[in-house]
């Protein structure tokens, strides 16, 4: 419902679109205390005072180390409770952040444009002279914000997105016709209809979420950070890339942490590499690549490739990198072709990765496209996806909103809980989606019922 | 002569309305056209149903009178929907409609303040004000009062039709309204024609019950009323029968289908997409091979039956030949033809939700005539206009239930914020707080308000206070009570699953596999069954009712935020134009309403927002 939609707490980056230094990640309401306690797992916030720690998902995966400050009622931007995350200005941390208050938090959900100063406008923030200024930010963005989405949802999202909602209509017209109209011959059919249509409505949705992540990549680029022992070859692989005639570098690499990033592009698609070979201050030997030089950087990536001396056989240090990689996609760059082949097949297994295997000459410049390629087909933008992405927080949102709900009339009905409670369920998955373009599904269900279904005295 | 409220037409709005003022100690006429047609029941004869049952327990609750009168003239009764949980549960029942109408002009003839009056008023009389001053008949006769309520069902400029046969009177050929509507569209109300219909009546003593399926009633009954002693609804119940329609009866009616008035365009009436014509259904969904039909009794002496499924404008001929397709109905003789029927009605918009008109102080609209449909639905909106014409008199702040506290916060809402292009039924689907807004809890949701109007006798208040605290008392005990280890291993044989010793009695009872009867044997209170019941409900629907509590209150700090009344839209140039436009029109109270109306969205309500925002700051300073 938007009513309530307009209770809840809001979340959004609040530092410009882009890589910076530092990222920061504001939220506002009712639900920002335990917010943050469940983020970096502490209890004790003092208002106004920056606090260290460490932030983690709802899974316990670290994500960033960052700053936080708490601002409680009133005394705040908003004058409701208000926290500021500072972390790294990694567009793919921040999104992590905001993925992780969205799992967390069932009552927060991102910020509509303007809306952080709407809330402090309304909770007499401002002076009210201002008031037509902010009626006009809101009815300004909001107009293209919607436009935005309608545009969108013309698209290959929107068709798919359609498509669901075509369907979970349906079901929820099935169950709620069942439920109005009960006794009729078509009753049984109808409900086994609407379960069928819920199941497969949410296999759909998982789909588009995952088309989400990859609508993160296109917008804010794939992170890649090479990993390998200290002789295995990264830096002649980046000096490679960079050659590649292909790949457009930029001159200047830019600085994050203690991590040197160098952007290009390849097939249109902006991948960000970051080398953690420039850190000269790194002790050699096993522990030091798998704790200090890796780990963040690791963090901070959608892929990793682990370079591999491919003439060498495995070393300790090839074993700690590997272990790094674990759980992250991974391509295997097997390096130094030209000077032989004696690392096997077998030994590669040994390492537990389930990864591909690039074979490649960094020093000789080959097999650097066909890595390139499989850094693109591990993002799952190999095939040139464009159009059916979900970009944006606030739809992935109502989608995961939608998907939480199915989820629940499935395990519901599965249990045998009476309709009323299953329906409930649906009509507010079916909600979820259509909150995506600012409506409300109630008045469309009546008349899906008589459309669909025969129905009346 | 002098009255403080009238009431025009003594259909299901007008006995509620028109008891609730008497009751509440106004002296009160009620004019209707003829007094053989009081609460008659032009189409079939049931009270209740999906939703409809819901609205009865609200009335009841309220202190209205529809559920007494039902539980007192029914010949059948079913709780309905009984596999589908709690919510969706809803009673209905057959009615001897002959006792039901004396029934009620029976309580209406022996309530002290009311006197009823045949007859048809011409013109509503308004004050210099602009107020209503009173009501004016066909007679000449002038009846002042201070506020009137008009509840005309179907019959304003109504005529009925079948095939070529057209007729310009009420239902059933009952008199119609021919001048009222002049008097309403010169207030400033427009004025919109709707359409419905209702099937053929046959002789029970010509129908063939073998062919048929029986449907009998409950036992034991439920009666609609909280007052009502259930030991005194337990009776000898008449059943119902089931037949469908096959491809000969479709075939009569699609070789006939152009002489139906519907389709040859002769009615303009807009119709109900939910109560469709045998031959809309036979049309619009082709590839059905039948189509179910319930054989309705209409009392006890009345020899005649009710085809519910066969409503029909088709002309006679085809009625009698499709009719006789039908297994059962072979030689069924047709006492009285199906007809469609149009009316005049108003658009609600024009209301408050107190039902009274934005633009004529003290006149107020319930029923059919704002565009509603159904004996529940106008009897809802009666008793809600009469409490308010009362309060109104009384100079008190009206009683708006809103959407969260009933189903009748919900009709009256829709007819009154959205208006509606078509008859309008009630249906739980467009109750939002669906799981919240039980037939089990009308009271526990409602009769208190009722005792605030004046419509609650202390005794029944002091039962529901009785009620509220063993409810409270019980769900205590239900969470401070745990089990020992020999209790879980009872329980544990009993439902055949595993049960924890130290399980708090609320913990066991939330699981699918537990019932009630597996709780109660360690429950110390004396607790009667509805009591227990709603312990039951409250505890296996926790979750979902804490949530949708949510949500209630999201919603209400919405429906708090009053909207002043003569707020200027147009010069709110944030507003988009369209939002501008129905936000002027229908001038919403709250900022939940105006969230409501199609074409406002949810920018538009932030803008508001902050413009009242704004507008608060100006005059603090």
């Amino acid at each position: 419902m938007q009513t309530s939609y307009d209770h809840m707490t809001i979340y959004a980056v609040s530092t410009p679109p882009g890589r910076g230094g530092i990222g920061v990640v504001r939220i506002s309401g009712g639900d920002t205390l335990p917010i943050l306690r469940a983020l970096f797992h502490r209890d004790a916030f003092a208002p106004r005072t920056m606090v260290y720690g460490k932030v983690f998902d709802a899974t316990g995966r670290l994500l960033d180390e960052a700053m936080a400050v708490y601002f409680p009622a009133p005394h705040s931007y908003t004058g409701e409770d208000v926290a500021e995350i500072h972390g790294h200005g990694n567009p793919t941390i921040l999104s992590a952040i905001m993925d992780a208050i969205g799992t967390l938090c069932k009552n927060a959900r991102p910020a509509d444009n303007g809306e952080f100063t709407k809330r402090a406008f309304l909770n007499g923030k401002m002076d009210l002279t201002e008031a037509e200024a902010v009626m006009e930010v809101i009815s300004a963005r909001s107009m293209s914000a919607v436009d935005a989405s309608l545009r969108q949802l013309g698209g290959e999202v929107g068709t798919a997105i359609s498509a669901i909602r075509s369907d979970l209509m349906d079901a929820t017209a099935g169950l709620e016709a069942a439920i109005d109209y009960p006794e009729e011959e078509w009753e049984d059919e109808a409900v086994t209809a609407a379960v069928a249509l819920l199941k497969s409505a949410q296999s759909r949705i998982e789909a588009l979420g995952l088309s989400y992540e990859r609508g993160r990549l296109v917008k804010e680029g794939i992170g890649c950070t090479m990993v390998g022992a200290p002789n295995a070859g990264k830096s002649s692989l980046l000096n490679a890339i960079a050659g590649f005639p292909r790949a457009i570098v930029d001159d200047t690499p830019g600085t994050t942490r203690d991590v040197l990033e160098y952007p290009f592009t390849y097939m249109g698609q902006l991948i960000r590499l970051y080398d953690t070979a420039g850190r000269r201050d790194v002790k050699t030997g096993a522990e030091a690549i798998g704790l200090q030089m890796g780990e963040a950087a690791v963090h901070e990536s959608d892929i990793i490739i682990l370079v591999l001396d491919g003439a060498e056989p495995l070393t300790a240090e090839d074993y700690a990198a590997a272990r790094l990689c674990m759980g992250k996609p991974t391509v295997i760059a097997y390096n130094k072709v030209d000077l032989g082949r004696s690392l096997t097949r077998g030994e590669l297994y040994r390492l537990g990765l389930d990864a591909p295997v690039v074979e490649i000459s960094a020093k000789e410049g080959e097999g650097v496209e066909e890595l390139l390629f499989t850094i693109l087909t591990l993002s799952g933008l190999a095939d040139g996806v464009e159009d059916t992405l979900i970009t944006s927080a606030r739809q992935r949102d109502c989608l995961m909103r939608a998907k939480d709900a199915l989820g629940r009339a499935i395990d519901a009905h599965t249990a045998g809980v009476p309709f009323d409670l299953v329906s409930q369920d649906a009509m507010d998955a079916l909600s979820a989606l259509y909150s995506l373009t600012g409506e409300d599904p109630r008045a469309d269900v009546i008349d899906t019922i008589f459309k669909k279904f025969c129905v009346g005295k | 002569m002098h009255y403080d409220a009238i009431v025009i037409g003594a259909g299901h709005a007008g006995c509620e309305a028109a008891l609730a003022l008497a009751r509440t100690g106004q002296k009160t006429l009620l004019i209707t056209l003829t007094l053989d047609a009081i609460a008659h029941m032009a189409c079939n004869p049931a009270i209740g149903g999906t939703s409809k049952g819901h609205l009865v327990r609200e009335i009841d609750a309220l202190g209205g009178q529809m559920g007494r009168t039902i539980d007192g003239a029914f010949i059948q009764s079913r709780m309905i929907n009984t596999k589908k949980g709690p919510a969706v549960h809803s009673l209905r029942a057959q009615a001897d409609k002959a006792k039901y109408s004396a029934s009620m002009k029976n309580t209406l003839l022996t309530q002290q303040n009311l006197t009823l009056l045949q007859g048809e008023v011409s013109e509503l009389l308004t004050a210099e004000n602009g107020s209503i001053s009173g009501v004016k008949t066909t007679h000449g006769a002038v009846y002042s009062a201070k506020a009137v309520i008009v509840t005309t069902g179907v019959y304003l400029k109504s005529r009925i039709l079948a095939g070529e046969f057209c007729e310009e009177t009420g239902p059933g050929g009952l008199m119609r309204s021919n001048h009222l509507t002049e008097s309403i569209k010169n207030l400033g109300f427009p004025i919109m024609r709707f359409k419905t219909g209702t099937p053929p009546r046959i002789n029970k003593h010509t129908v063939d019950y073998e062919k048929m399926e029986v449907q009998p009633g409950d036992d034991p009954v439920v009666p609609f009323s909280f007052l009502t002693d259930p030991d005194s609804v337990q009776i000898t119940q008449v059943p119902c029968y089931l037949t469908y329609t096959n491809e000969a009866t479709h075939n009569i009616l699609r070789a006939n289908i152009h002489r139906s008035p519907m389709y040859s365009g002769v009615i303009k009436g807009m119709g109900a997409r939910y109560c469709p014509s045998i031959e809309d259904k036979i049309v619009r969904f082709a590839d059905k091979e039948r189509h179910q039909l319930f054989i309705e009794p209409e009392g006890l002496d009345n020899d005649e039956l009710y085809v519910q499924g066969f409503s029909s404008s088709m002309p006679y001929d085809v009625q009698e030949a499709a009719l006789h397709t039908i297994p059962g109905l072979e030689h069924a003789q047709i006492t009285r033809y199906a007809y469609a029927i149009e009316y005049d009605c108003i658009d609600a918009t024009a209301l408050f939700g107190s039902l009274m008109a934005k633009e004529v102080p003290g006149l107020f609209f319930a029923g059919q005539v704002n565009g509603s449909s159904g004996y529940e639905e106008a009897a809802a909106q009666g008793l809600m206009a009469g409490i308010n014409a009362s309060l109104y008199l009384r100079g008190k702040d009206p009683l708006i239930l809103d959407r969260s506290q009933g189903y009748i916060g919900v009709l009256i809402d829709d007819l009154t914020t959205l208006g509606t292009p078509e008859p309008y039924r009630m249906m739980t689907s467009r109750a939002e707080y669906r799981l919240t807004l039980r037939q089990d809890n009308a009271d526990l949701r409602l009769t208190e308000l009722g005792y605030h109007a004046g419509l609650v006798s202390e005794e029944r208040y002091a039962a529901l206070l009785q009620k509220k605290a063993a409810l409270d008392a019980g769900l205590k005990e239900l969470e401070a009570r745990r089990l020992s280890l020999t209790e879980a291993e009872e329980v544990s044989r009993a439902i055949g699953a595993p049960v924890q010793s130290g399980t708090q009695l609320n913990t066991l009872l939330a699981r699918n596999d537990a019932q009630l009867c597996h709780i109660t044997p360690y429950l110390t209170g004396d607790y009667t069954p509805a009591v227990l019941r709603q312990m039951e409900i409250s505890t296996k629907y926790r979750g979902y009712i804490q949530r949708q509590q949510r949500d209630i209150e999201a919603f209400l700090k919405m429906e708090h935020t009053p909207l002043p009344e003569d707020m200027d839209y147009s010069a709110i140039g944030s507003l988009r134009i369209e939002a501008r436009e129905k936000l002027s029109r229908i001038r919403p109270r709250n900022l939940g309403q105006a969230g409501r109306i199609s074409g406002v969205s949810p920018s538009d309500i932030s803008v508001l927002m902050v413009y009242l925002k704004r507008h608060q700051g100006e005059e603090v300073q």
